[in-house]
């Protein structure tokens, strides 16, 4: 089965930090769409993940993203 | 000797009773009132912690003893790397009451709901599956909204391993019943 962008989207944030816990939404894979993607900080009382939208990892950004996805 | 103001061959059965009273011994086991909802907004977990995904529904009971029956069908995509020789993936409902946050079913591992085992070595395998939850709520003990979600986990996110909810923007769905007492 031939990668879909989405597809991509994901594993070039994975390549940049492998094992970071994220949820992504829709299947666009834009700049702005990078900047919905939510970074999992913990999880609350009853277990669910807690996210941010502001990225906390400083070797994942939308430029090194779209250069891995250009690799795929 | 208590008297008997009407009985039942004294009631035209084709006239219409609006009472405004409260009216028992009557009723138990109806469905008072159905909601659908449904998404086609996939979303994808890479962690092993339970996320909502973007299948929600809200319902307000009308009596704090009536139960709500949910089912939920999804369309839910499974990738299993090559670091491990398998995957899975766990499902379970939220339930939201006035912003208080409780789990109603829930598989204890993010492996119970969902699991690919494969030992041949090949890589970046996916799998694509239908998967159904049914719940009975009869511990909401409210009139408020209620609002539950269908939440799902990944067992294993290492390298590119992922679970999405609503694949590939297929539907899914679900449906809340209010059964009366």
């Amino acid at each position: 089965m031939e990668l879909k962008a989405i597809d991509k989207f994901i594993m070039a944030i994975k390549v940049l930090k492998p094992n970071v816990p994220f949820v992504v939404r829709g299947s666009e894979t834009t700049e702005e769409a990078f900047g919905k993607v939510e970074w999992e900080t913990g999880v609350d009382k009853i277990g669910s993940a807690i996210f941010t939208t502001t990225c906390p990892h400083s070797e994942i950004t939308w430029t090194k993203v779209k250069a891995e996805m250009d690799k795929l | 000797m208590a008297l008997i103001k009407a009985r039942s061959r004294g009631i035209n059965l084709a006239d219409t009773f609006a009472f405004s009273g409260t009216v028992s011994g009557v009723g138990g086991g109806k469905v008072n009132q159905m909601i659908f909802a449904e998404t086609t907004s996939s979303m994808t977990q890479t962690g092993t912690a339970y996320a909502d995904s973007n299948l929600v529904g809200s319902i307000t009971p009308s009596a704090t003893n009536s139960k709500i029956f949910l089912v939920i069908t999804d369309h839910v995509f499974l990738h299993h790397t090559n670091s491990h020789d398998d995957q899975g993936a766990g499902f379970r409902v939220k339930r939201t009451i006035g912003g208080s946050n409780a789990t109603l079913y829930q598989n204890t591992s993010p492996y119970q709901g969902w699991y690919e085992s494969d030992r041949n070595g090949v890589s970046n395998k996916h799998y694509i599956n239908t998967i159904t939850l049914h719940y009975v709520d009869s511990s909401h003990n409210t009139t408020s909204a209620i609002t539950y979600r269908h939440q799902v986990a990944c067992m294993r996110g290492n390298d590119n391993g992922r679970v999405q909810s609503a694949n590939e923007s297929q539907r899914a769905v679900m449906t809340l019943m209010e059964v009366l007492a």
